[in-house]
């Protein structure tokens, strides 16, 4: 039976894969076996793993995009472009005084044991975290003498590394998989550096 | 009769002729043909040799000199060309320069005579909007020898010169004093052709030829727009080089020179430690496509001059006083309650104002005129720098050109000092002009001093403090003359970067404890004022702007490190010549 309208059982259906970071490489999408744990928890009829690897897929190229600074090519992945900033950093959080919202950023790293994927029961939905060491850069303000000094060789931005958990949620359409959130939940530890 | 010759006008203000290019080209053809003067024996090392020099991507230049005076380059790919030169030879290191006639063009050349290594600086005119600015780009090579291999190494740039300062004396009897708290720009005080009062800087160049020769340049980008180019030898002091440019009678200067030199210190600098500064780098700026292109911090193109009607729209749009978002302010010292409470009077002498206080609250403030009835309320910020020095200022509302004040007092001493901003002066309608005022304060229990004021002093000329803001925001001032100084921002590897400076005072309210300002001029028109404690190492102080966004009064504060200082104040002060 194949029916993706049924109900969700009691328990959510939780698959996790772990993911393998391939040295030198931003983020890794390649995949270990899956758990034996979640196989009991299959819903019938609905294999999660095709679901998963296209989940994969979208965020390896959504990495690709982000580290390579191509964010107009990062709307095409997003559910809801109008409504969600593309970069990982949506920081709803204290910055330094005179720091501009974050302009680049960069995911370098994960503790790919930690990361989940969660497919809801009808695959039409799905939640991954990602225990990530990010980079990010912000502008200083532009309009005071020193920076527009320093933007003049190439600095007036701000450089930090944090890590954290990146969160993001997917939706399934007619195209396909699409992020339809992303959020980043810093741990709070950070060290600057001037550029 | 008066032997120091003052200006009529300081190099920055100093509206230098936008010489067309039929005029360069014109005032350039005689010293084409003649070559550069030179006050002193020129070298006649290369009369009747000839050599060729080859650079990596550059130029291949034959030469064939037929006396010391007179020679014959043949660029790779280019008829042969006649022009005068002149050389000079500094420990075994050869310098000559020439022009080439019917061009705006011409080669300074510098030849190793040990190491058969070469650099070629080529210059040019009319290759930036303002055709008399000098351009320049360096080529590396070396001189072929028949039976010798190409060598490998070249002179490269390097950041073995950063932080030196010296004092030096032409064979002309022009005299400098030359800091190099940088690797892409330098500081200059004119003692000779401007009287010393103020330091300039210049983007330059540091290319070292061995250990202890290295080649500089400046060009005097916003100026006047001349290059000054020499060899200099650390190790004896000694100086051989050129400079070309028109002065701002439109004369054109091109010569060669010798001088001595007088090692006036070393300070810090703070690139990791095995950065020999080899490259530059230049973060996320593009990377250079145009022939001799580099920063250059053009200080009226990113700050155009206001007009007045300008000013009052800017002004009428949008005054910010001490707004919260401010990375000025970012290692700021904790806003201080000590006035709160307080009724005080300062009064300023020499016809300065007499202004009564009541501080209300840590941001709310009222003052009067001495004589007026009516209380102003105004927004300000006070610090204590000090033990019993406070520091604060205040827009004072209603006053025709937006003045404000910043006022330093010491309980101590019962003494004051008041430095008055306002905008506009005679040169842009949005520069801040300013006055500082000493005097006393008088208060309940205390009993001011008859005699006793602060003053200006030069304690601080030649240290060199960075400050660093906030994350990522870090400059270096260099306190260079009694009268004004330079900041440095640094780039991202911890070299300094780009350079501007500015007319200031320096005044010293107690031991290690200095009240210091100074004028963005012909730039973006600031006023900063600062109180400077120079044993936390740790300031405060108030910014004072009025620009297209509107007029700003914002805090200040910042950590400094001592990155040393030069013994300069031995160079200033009325002297007998």
């Amino acid at each position: 039976m194949n029916d993706s309208t049924r109900k969700a059982s009691p328990a959510t259906f939780v698959e996790r894969r772990t993911f393998l970071r391939d040295a030198g490489a931003a983020l890794s999408a390649t995949v270990v076996a899956s758990t034996a744990a979640a196989s009991s928890e299959l819903t019938p009829g609905l294999d999660a793993k095709p679901a998963e690897d296209e989940i994969r897929r979208l965020h390896h190229t959504f990495v690709e995009r982000l580290n390579g600074r191509r964010y107009d090519e990062l709307q095409g992945l997003l559910a809801h472009p109008d409504t969600q900033r593309p970069r990982v950093a949506h920081f709803d959080r204290r910055l330094p005084e005179g720091l501009q919202p974050p302009v680049h950023d960069y995911l370098v790293g994960h503790e790919q044991y930690l990361d989940t994927i969660e497919l809801a029961p009808d695959r039409h939905s799905a939640t991954a975290r990602f225990h990530c060491l990010t980079r990010m850069e912000a502008e200083l303000n532009p309009t005071l003498p020193l920076v527009e000094m320093a933007r003049q060789q190439g600095q007036g931005a701000i450089q930090w590394w944090e890590s954290g958990v990146l969160e993001a949620t997917y939706v399934r359409s007619p195209s396909g998989w699409q992020i339809s959130r992303l959020s980043f939940h810093s741990n709070g530890r950070w060290s600057a550096t001037g550029s | 009769m008066q032997k120091i010759n003052y200006p009529r006008e300081q190099m920055h203000r100093i509206q230098y002729t936008k010489l067309t290019q039929p005029q360069i080209t014109d005032k350039l053809a005689p010293a084409a043909l003649a070559g550069p003067s030179c006050a002193s024996p020129l070298a006649d090392v290369l009369a009747g040799k000839s050599l060729k020099i080859n650079t990596d991507a550059g130029p291949q230049l034959t030469y064939t000199f037929k006396s010391r005076n007179k020679l014959v380059l043949q660029e790779q790919g280019h008829a042969r060309i006649e022009s005068g030169y002149a050389a000079l030879t500094l420990n075994g290191v050869i310098l000559f320069s020439h022009l080439l006639p019917g061009s705006q063009r011409g080669y300074t050349v510098v030849i190793d005579q040990g190491s058969n290594l070469a650099t070629v600086m080529e210059v040019w005119f009319s290759g930036y909007k303002d055709n008399r600015e000098v351009q320049r780009e360096l080529h590396y090579g070396y001189v072929e020898v028949a039976g010798k291999e190409t060598p490998k190494e070249r002179h490269a740039l390097t950041n073995r010169l950063e932080g030196k300062g010296y004092h030096w004396r032409q064979d002309t009897g022009i005299q400098t004093l030359e800091i190099y708290p940088s690797v892409l720009y330098s500081t200059f005080v004119e003692l000779t052709r401007f009287g010393g009062e103020l330091c300039f800087c210049g983007p330059s160049d540091y290319v070292r030829l061995d250990d202890e020769t290295y080649l500089y340049s400046r060009v005097e980008a916003e100026f006047s727009g001349t290059m000054t180019l020499y060899v200099l030898d650390l190790n004896r002091v000694k100086q051989v080089g050129m400079r070309l440019g028109f002065d701002e009678q439109d004369t054109l200067h091109y010569y060669l020179f010798t001088g001595t030199g007088e090692l006036l210190g070393q300070i810090a600098h703070f690139e990791p430690f095995d950065d020999h500064g080899e490259k530059i780098s230049l973060g996320n700026r593009p990377p250079s496509t145009g022939r001799g292109e580099r920063p250059v911090y053009r200080p009226l193109l990113t700050n155009p001059a206001m007009t007045k009607a300008e000013v009052e729209e800017a002004v009428a749009k949008n005054t910010a006083v001490f707004a919260a978002r401010n990375p000025m302010a970012g290692n700021s010292l904790p806003l201080s309650g000590y006035l709160v409470g307080k009724e005080l009077t300062v009064r300023y002498d020499d016809g300065g104002p007499t202004l009564n206080y009541k501080f209300e609250t840590v941001n709310k403030l009222h003052w009067r005129r001495q004589g007026e009835t009516q209380w102003r309320e105004e927004a300000y910020q006070a610090w204590e720098p000090a033990p019993d020095v406070i520091f604060f200022g205040h827009l004072l509302g209603g006053a025709p050109d937006h003045d404000g004040v910043a006022v330093a007092i010491d309980f101590e001493n019962a003494l004051t000092t008041c430095v008055h901003g306002w905008i506009g002066t005679k040169y842009m309608a949005n520069e801040a002009s300013r006055k500082t005022w000493f005097g006393v304060v008088e208060m309940e229990g205390l009993t001011a001093p008859q005699y006793r004021r602060h003053q200006f002093t030069d304690e601080l000329v030649g240290r060199a403090l960075t400050w660093n803001y906030s994350p990522g925001l870090t400059s270096m001032h260099v306190y260079t003359t009694p009268h004004s100084f330079s900041w440095i921002i640094f780039l991202g590897g911890g070299a300094g970067g780009l350079e501007w400076s500015g007319p200031a005072q320096y005044v010293k309210l107690r031991d290690d404890l200095y009240l210091f300002n100074w004028l963005e001029e012909a730039c973006n028109g600031t006023l900063g004022i600062l109180v400077i404690n120079m044993r936390t190492l740790h300031d405060c102080g108030i910014g004072y702007h009025c620009g297209k966004q509107g007029l700003s009064l914002s805090g200040i504060g910042a950590q400094a490190r001592h990155a040393g200082s030069y013994d300069l104040r031995r160079f200033y002060g009325p002297k007998q010549v």
